[in-house]
């Protein structure tokens, strides 16, 4: 046998526990999902095959289901940029903060460690309006504030949920451009600054391009984030009022558990993992072309 | 080197025999029962241990009980018992979700084990009913609770307002308590959809009444039918006038709405029984008593509605159906310990119980909720259905996660009920049976 040949072999054992254990982990349990959404299994007891008809519902009947995606988008639209942005200009100010960065580092990161149901929960008391924040700004005299129904109002609930998720959030994209900002050559600036560039094109022509594929990954991983998002969703609102905080996952949640309809939340599962799978090809295309903005 | 690797390859070897021999002699002696529940608080969980587990094994040497109360257990015991090797020997649910349990061939009938222990003379007819599928036992009840308005005495009596027992009553008080600063109802929503069914219970209830929502659900009358439209209605001009939490029952949760009543801001509380603890050893600071949700129609009485607050189901897949039957035997046939655990935070079992058996050091909180679940439930005539005990799973998942689109006005009330009348359709053509005593509540 050739040495090549032996080595190939030997390879591959090495690989092979870890072949297995994917494949039994994640292969098994994500096609047992491909082959429940075309039954109409109920979670229990045996499916039975139905086809597409899954997805026909999902696409034609489903308006809460649309609504719900419609959210996602709102979701991540807003993910997208306050954490990301206030993530990067607070770690460009932390890089600088010198012997106390790790301080500093440590305070931002904190809200990430805290439980979602946890900080999910406190924030509920804050938002309560009988007890929460409201009484402290009618104490102030702030009416105009005291009267804001955060969870309550149709139209601010998506954002006051969302906002305990960015809160938890930030502090980990802070840390990761932290990470990336310690990487950037400091000859680089240097160059830049005797060629004349200012504070702002030091940044845009310098930081920018040299934190990229970390701004890219970011990217990534929010929008992969905001579509399976859940926990916070769940604890605060379960989807209310009236649909306003509903998201796919609360839905498909909802669906699978609490109608017994275990094969159209599979169909569902399916949708939204299809959408992050295009979602996360789509950014390995653009790192890969190399992403001149 | 190598002496030594075959020293202890030998060594572990004999070791792994010997410990398997051994645990093979303690598993042919000993049966373990998997019991899983819902999550609780750490003295409710004591009680369960103090005054059923513990004395159980104590009179069954050789039978311990693994007790589990795990959070969100509802959805992992829907996972669980799929399994052969991971379903729990006996499990607690819903009532409502045992035809679906059992349709999948997944549960064990009880039929010997009622028999065996004489459970349908222990049991109130009406909750054993509620596992009776074609003539044979999949679940067995366990603690049985009402529907209840909690109000704060001290309130009413500052204000000079009676406790109110009919609709004119109610809104009366309702009003003037807006007009104070107070909320009339203190209920809240947001990340509990369950609760929601609370709310239209005490409407059908005492609006449509105890006869028009058991033809509902049998399919004589439709959501459309003047009874059950109005009850939704008047709901809808309650919510819309600030009765329920000044509208704002979407902003805050179950806990922040009990912590509200208790706090004095509001005059009623609408839950059920099931608070004998939460509200009992020095929780409330005022005076406080529990009866009916008032009268919302002339003519039509004041009710509460009962339910059984969870079955025990037994997995098909369990190696030890008797010692499990023999545990929900016990369970019924220790009176003492029922008392026991009663006067120490759990609910009662779904069997008379004489209040006097409560030992003299009980909660005096706790015993006011107890007579006040005797009292709503002793005219069987006039006892309505709890719907997590007794609605079809589907028509009621939906009526409780559409009711904030009512409220908001995202759906017209025709459109609610119509929606709600299709699925309720299709689940009576799919075999849909209202297990429910005709006589009412506690009848039969």
């Amino acid at each position: 046998m050739s040495l090549i040949r032996r080595s190939e072999i030997v390879n591959t054992a090495f690989v092979l526990p870890a072949f297995f254990l994917h494949f039994f982990i994640i292969a098994v349990p994500t096609l047992s999902l491909i082959y429940f959404s075309l039954t109409d299994w109920k979670g229990v007891g045996a499916p039975n095959f139905i086809g597409l008809e899954n997805f026909s519902r999902m696409i034609f009947e489903d308006g809460d289901f649309h609504h719900a995606v419609i959210n996602n988008i709102l979701y991540m639209s807003v993910f997208l940029t306050i954490p990301i942005v206030f993530g990067l200009l607070m770690a460009l100010l932390t890089v600088r903060a010198g012997r106390f960065q790790l301080l500093y580092r440590a305070l931002f990161f904190l809200p990430y460690v805290v439980s979602p149901v946890i900080s999910g929960k406190i924030f509920m008391m804050y938002y309560d309006p009988f007890s929460g924040i409201n009484q402290f700004f009618e104490w102030m005299g702030w009416s105009f504030l005291a009267n804001i129904n955060y969870v309550g109002d149709r139209n601010l609930a998506l954002f006051s949920v969302a906002f305990v998720d960015y809160w938890h959030w930030w502090g980990f994209v802070l840390v990761i451009f932290l990470a990336a900002l310690h990487q950037v050559d400091v000859s680089l600036y240097e160059a830049a600054e005797l060629d004349g560039a200012n504070r702002l094109q030091r940044f845009l022509h310098v930081t920018v391009p040299q934190i990229r594929p970390t701004l890219v990954t970011l990217l990534t991983i929010t929008i992969i984030g905001s579509f399976v998002t859940f926990d916070y969703v769940y604890v605060m609102t379960q989807g209310g009022p009236a649909g306003a905080t509903e998201i796919a996952s609360t839905w498909i949640f909802k669906q699978a558990f609490n109608n017994f309809d275990a094969g159209y939340g599979s169909a569902l599962s399916i949708t939204v993992c299809a959408a992050c799978v295009v979602v996360y090809f789509g950014f390995r295309r653009i790192q890969r072309i190399g992403w001149d903005i | 080197m190598k002496q030594r690797l075959k020293f202890l390859a030998a060594v572990a070897t004999v070791s792994i025999a010997l410990a398997g021999t051994v645990h093979a002699g303690n598993a042919a002696d000993n049966v373990n029962i998997r019991f899983v529940w819902g999550n609780m608080e750490a003295p409710q969980k004591q009680a369960w241990i103090d005054y059923l587990i513990k004395p159980f094994e104590a009179a069954n040497p050789g039978i311990t009980v693994d007790f589990q109360p795990i959070p969100d257990e509802d959805n992992a015991v829907k996972v669980q018992l799929n399994s052969p090797t991971g379903a729990p020997d006996i499990f607690m649910a819903d009532a409502t979700e045992i035809p679906t349990y059992e349709a999948a061939g997944l549960l064990l009938p009880l039929d010997k084990y009622v028999d065996e222990y004489n459970l349908k003379n222990i049991i109130y007819p009406w909750a054993l009913s509620l596992g009776n599928i074609d003539g044979h036992y999949y679940s067995v009840p366990h603690e049985y609770e009402a529907t209840v308005m909690i109000y704060n005495n001290d309130l009413l009596k500052a204000n000079g307002w009676p406790v109110p027992r009919t609709r004119e009553q109610f809104v009366q008080v309702c009003d003037a308590a807006l007009k104070k600063g107070i909320i009339p109802v203190s209920y809240g929503s947001s990340g509990f959809v369950l609760g929601q069914q609370w709310l239209y219970e005490k409407y059908l209830t005492n609006y449509g009444g105890v006869n028009a929502v058991r033809d509902l659900f049998t399919g004589k009358v439709k959501f459309t039918d003047p009874e059950i439209k109005g009850s939704f209605q008047m709901l809808k001009d309650d919510w819309d006038k600030g009765y329920w939490a000044e509208k704002k029952s979407s902003s805050i949760g179950m806990e922040q709405s009990r912590s509200l009543w208790l706090s004095g801001k509001a005059l009623f509380l609408a839950e059920g029984t099931w608070l004998q603890s939460t509200l009992g050893n020095g929780a409330t600071k005022f005076d406080w008593e529990a009866t009916s949700w008032p009268s919302m129609k002339d003519g039509k009485p004041s009710a509460s509605a009962i339910a059984v607050g969870a079955v025990m189901g037994v997995s098909k897949y369990t190696k030890h159906p008797d010692a499990v039957g023999k545990l929900i035997g016990f369970m019924y046939t220790h009176n003492d310990l029922m008392a026991e655990s009663v006067a120490h935070g759990l609910q009662p079992l779904s069997m008379p119980f004489d209040l006097s058996s409560l030992p003299p050091d009980t909660d005096k909180d706790s015993r006011k909720m107890l007579e006040a679940l005797q009292a709503v439930t002793k005219d069987p005539s006039n006892v309505s259905y709890a719907p997590w005990a007794f609605y079809p799973t589907k028509t009621n998942v939906y009526l409780m996660n559409k009711l904030d689109a009512l409220f908001y006005n995202q759906l017209s009330l025709d459109d609610y009920l119509n929606n709600a009348q299709k699925i309720l359709d299709q689940e009576l053509a799919d075999g849909f049976e209202f297990r429910a005593p005709a006589a009412g509540g506690t009848g039969s």
